[in-house]
């Protein structure tokens, strides 16, 4: 299989795209839970870069661990602290 | 404080950036990565481990001794978060936790979790039993079979889920899957091999040495497996309920 | 079929500390002799490898399973990682011996779990010393700082927000040092150290943009674990706040073992040449070593509390042992090599006494020392000796380091760094006067004076004698003979080990 560095490079970009505005949101965002969705978005997203890149066992392991038990867990975490605190 | 936090930030930023200018082109077949170790694991990968899977020859034969440490990263990671934040429930929790209440019966949910429940267990094993042939193995096999406990706790509630998977089973899982690995290690030594040589195996299978190696990593990949799925269904029991085990997410 | 030794070392603690967690019903005491059991056998396998290492005058490759490198993991012991391999046994094995009294109290609950966290921290430093493959060393580091969060914060109360604190930092530091060795695996495709060395000395990338900045990140992220002095924020609250056991544990060996981790960065995988004259920071660096030997001290010199006191010291000895190296000759190297051993020794023998003087005064601050020499003479005698090691009184080990790296500060002409040493021994000498004046001559409290004043016949008995407990008393004892040992059989050590691992290019 050969692979063309130039194939989709618009599908590249609006991916990385996605992943600066959830980077940028998850920090900047005022709730805990949503940040701690919009970071599950954020792995999902890298899960697609690396599906695009054909690590397609890197893609895995993130789309497990990055986009669903984290999220889950940083939720289950995000619960103890105050939502409206100013941090 | 903050913009001194920007500088030193922007600073990295730059940094990283400069370090591009002389990388490799992206995906270029002549970069040192592709052309120093590369070839000798996709040609030889296959005749010396029977695993078609390059990145699970690599992983689990070449690198072995990594993912025996990074197993146990996992299982030091459950260890820590259990002795900071288990405490014996006081009946008064001291903990303020700002979840919205629970109502209604959630009978829709439910309903889909004991749908989705089975199947993603049976998913989970797939994908650890079949690392050898495509993409998966331990780890993430580990983290579905994992998430099915989480997705019932969630669904039901955190004790129905722990009275299926109690506590003490737990922690005996993730002690286990990594002793499991690095026992496969220490088998290998007294059969007379380097630690972790799956070669070693092979006069207690029965099997050539190449046939050892590719068993030897099914069993590190089971060993994984058990480990990473425990440890996230410990890591979810004692986050979600802050440690004393009464309610969860 | 080769000699196996080598990886008893770090397996032994390993299935230790897996099994410490599947026996917690039998009881503390199996899970005490347990870890005590796994430390020896562990530390056995050390002082073997390095006997031979000694012997046959060369480094022992492991070839983890039977993978010949750069394709598979090797272990490398060579002069260098053998003697910091003995000085983490001993190190491990003397605070586990130590730690029975006050990690039960620290403990009362899942024992056996801290001593697997406990073990596992012993595991990833001796993996450490033992690697032969940057990212085997990066999976490692993280397995010692996960338990060493875990351990620093059972301390509990002020210490979790102390550990959080150490644990961004340490985040910081892994990731730094996972994208350095990131680019520098794009640049080589190989990640064994001597494959490495191989391939970063062509002529090609010597130049190279992206090694120089790969290079930069491992040491950054070196000098955030290991706290040098503009990034040591995080050390003295997280050490001084933790339980004694991990304390004892930690201080002396999660900072040396950074050191060790930077030299093999700087000589096994760059070259000397790479470092002094293709980045020219050297300089910088002896400012910077300056700059935290000599604020170092003067914090110490501030303290009150005698355990946050001894984690500024341990900010000043980082200082030390980064001026050594980055002297660039063989005075300077020798220093900071002995130095780790030197002060690992130090560092536990200072950390052991003042934990067994909290322990029987209950009382963190300065305050505790008085009278010290009469209550508990022995655990006093050891605090003498680690006091005037680190001070540099000849013959106990912290002079003879102190000279080499005096004397390589003098070769190199880094006049700075010369006064910032004699400066330090100076501040040390001041702050330990300070202390061993109230321990000798300090009064007791009134109450032991007037009972001595009724009862004249009982003479210097009416001060009551309540040395430390046996299991506190024996290690203590063996560290303070230990820095003396080290001291006299400078010579050899230097001879044997220290020599044969110096860099080329010197």
């Amino acid at each position: 299989m050969t692979w063309d560095a130039n194939l989709l490079w618009q599908f590249d970009m609006l991916i990385l795209l996605m992943m600066v505005i959830c980077a940028v949101a998850a920090l900047s965002l005022k709730g805990l839970v949503s940040s701690a969705v919009v970071t599950g978005a954020y792995s999902f997203f890298t899960c697609l870069m690396w599906t695009h890149m054909m690590a397609v066992d890197v893609a895995f392991t993130e789309a497990a661990v990055g986009a669903a038990v984290s999220t889950v867990i940083i939720v289950a975490t995000a619960q103890y602290i105050n939502p409206w605190s100013k941090d | 404080m903050k913009p001194f936090a920007r500088i030193i930030l922007f600073l990295c930023a730059v940094m990283m950036l400069t370090a591009t200018v002389d990388l490799p082109d992206w995906a270029d077949p002549g970069s040192p990565a592709s052309t120093h170790l590369s070839p000798g694991f996709i040609e030889q990968g296959y005749h010396e481990t029977a695993t078609p899977n390059v990145v699970t020859a690599v992983l689990a034969d070449y690198r072995s001794y990594d993912t025996l440490f990074e197993s146990v990263v996992v299982f030091a990671a459950s260890l820590v978060v259990m002795l900071v934040l288990r405490r014996t429930s006081t009946g008064t929790s001291r903990i303020k936790h700002f979840r919205p209440k629970r109502e209604g019966r959630d009978t829709i949910l439910r309903g889909a979790a004991q749908s989705i429940i089975p199947v993603m267990q049976i998913f989970a094993l797939y994908v650890l039993f079949h690392g050898h042939y495509s993409p998966g193995g331990g780890f993430q096999g580990g983290v579905i079979f994992g998430a099915s406990f989480i997705l019932l706790s969630l669904c039901y509630s955190l004790k129905f889920a722990m009275q299926r998977f109690k506590e003490k089973m737990v922690l005996i899982c993730c002690a286990c899957g990594a002793l499991l690995y690095a026992g496969i290690g220490a088998v290998c030594l007294a059969m007379g091999w380097n630690f972790l040589g799956y070669a070693g195996l092979a006069g207690l299978l029965g099997v050539t040495d190449v046939m050892a190696r590719s068993h030897g990593i099914l069993a590190v990949e089971a060993g994984v497996g058990i480990t990473v799925m425990a440890v996230m269904v410990s890591l979810y029991y004692d986050l979600a309920s802050g440690g004393d085990m009464e309610e969860g997410l | 079929m080769m000699d196996q030794t080598p990886v008893f070392i770090i397996a032994i603690p390993l299935f230790a500390s897996l099994l410490l967690t599947l026996i917690g019903p039998l009881g503390p005491r199996v899970a005490y002799g347990l870890l005590i059991g796994a430390l020896s056998l562990s530390l056995g396998a050390s002082l073997a490898t390095m006997v031979r290492v000694v012997q046959t005058g060369q480094a022992i490759h492991y070839y983890m399973g039977d993978w010949l490198p750069p394709m598979g993991i090797e272990l490398v012991i060579d002069h260098l990682s053998a003697a910091v391999l003995v000085m983490i046994g001993v190190c491990a094995l003397l605070s586990g011996i130590y730690s029975m009294h006050t990690a039960g109290q620290d403990n009362h609950d899942r024992l056996n779990n801290y001593y697997a966290l406990f073990s596992l921290l012993v595991t990833g430093l001796l993996g450490m010393a033992s690697a032969g493959d940057v990212f085997n060393l990066y999976v490692l580091l993280e397995i010692s700082a996960l338990a060493s969060y875990g351990l620093l914060a059972r301390g509990g109360g002020k210490a979790y927000f102390a550990t959080f604190k150490y644990l961004v930092m340490g985040t910081i530091g892994a990731c730094f040092y996972l994208l350095g060795v990131g680019y520098i695996y794009i640049m080589t495709g190989s990640l064994n150290m001597a494959d490495l060395a191989d391939i970063l000395s062509r002529e090609s990338l010597q130049e190279s943009v992206s090694i120089r900045i790969g290079f930069t990140l491992i040491i950054l992220g070196i000098w955030t674990k290991m706290a040098l002095f503009p990034l040591h924020a995080w050390l003295p609250n997280a050490y001084s706040r933790a339980g004694t056991a991990t304390a004892c544990l930690i201080a002396p060996l999660m900072t040396k073992v950074s050191v060790y981790i930077m030299l093999r960065m700087m000589f096994t995988v760059f070259s000397a040449d790479y470092i002094f004259n293709q980045i020219a920071w050297s300089s910088l660096v002896i400012y910077m070593a300056s700059a935290a030997v000599v604020l170092g001290m003067i914090t110490a010199f501030a303290q009150r509390d005698m355990r946050k006191m001894l984690t500024y010291i341990i900010v000043a000895e980082i200082g030390y042992m980064t001026g050594g190296a980055w002297l660039a000759n063989t005075a300077g190297y020798t220093g900071a090599v002995y130095h780790i051993l030197a002060d690992g020794l130090m560092t536990l023998s200072l950390f052991m006494a003042v934990g067994a003087i909290i322990y029987r005064t209950g009382d963190t601050s300065a305050n505790a020392m008085q009278g010290i020499f009469r209550r508990m003479p022995i655990t006093a005698a050891v605090f003498l000796i680690g006091a005037a090691s680190i001070v540099g009184i000849p013959p106990t080990c912290g002079f003879f380091s102190k000279w080499y790296l005096l004397q390589g500060a003098v070769q190199a002409g880094a006049w700075i760094f010369v006064a910032a040493l004699l400066i330090a021994g100076l501040m040390a000498a001041i702050i330990f006067f300070r202390l061993l004046e109230a321990a000798f001559f300090g009064n007791l409290d009134d109450e032991g004076l007037s009972v001595g004043h009724s009862a004249p016949h009982s003479g210097t008995g009416a001060v009551q004698m309540r040395e430390a407990p046996l299991t506190m008393l024996v290690p203590l004892a063996v560290a303070g003979a230990a820095l003396l040992g080290l001291g006299i059989y400078t010579n050899e050590v230097v001879t044997y080990l220290i020599r044969w691992s110096v860099p080329a290019g010197f």
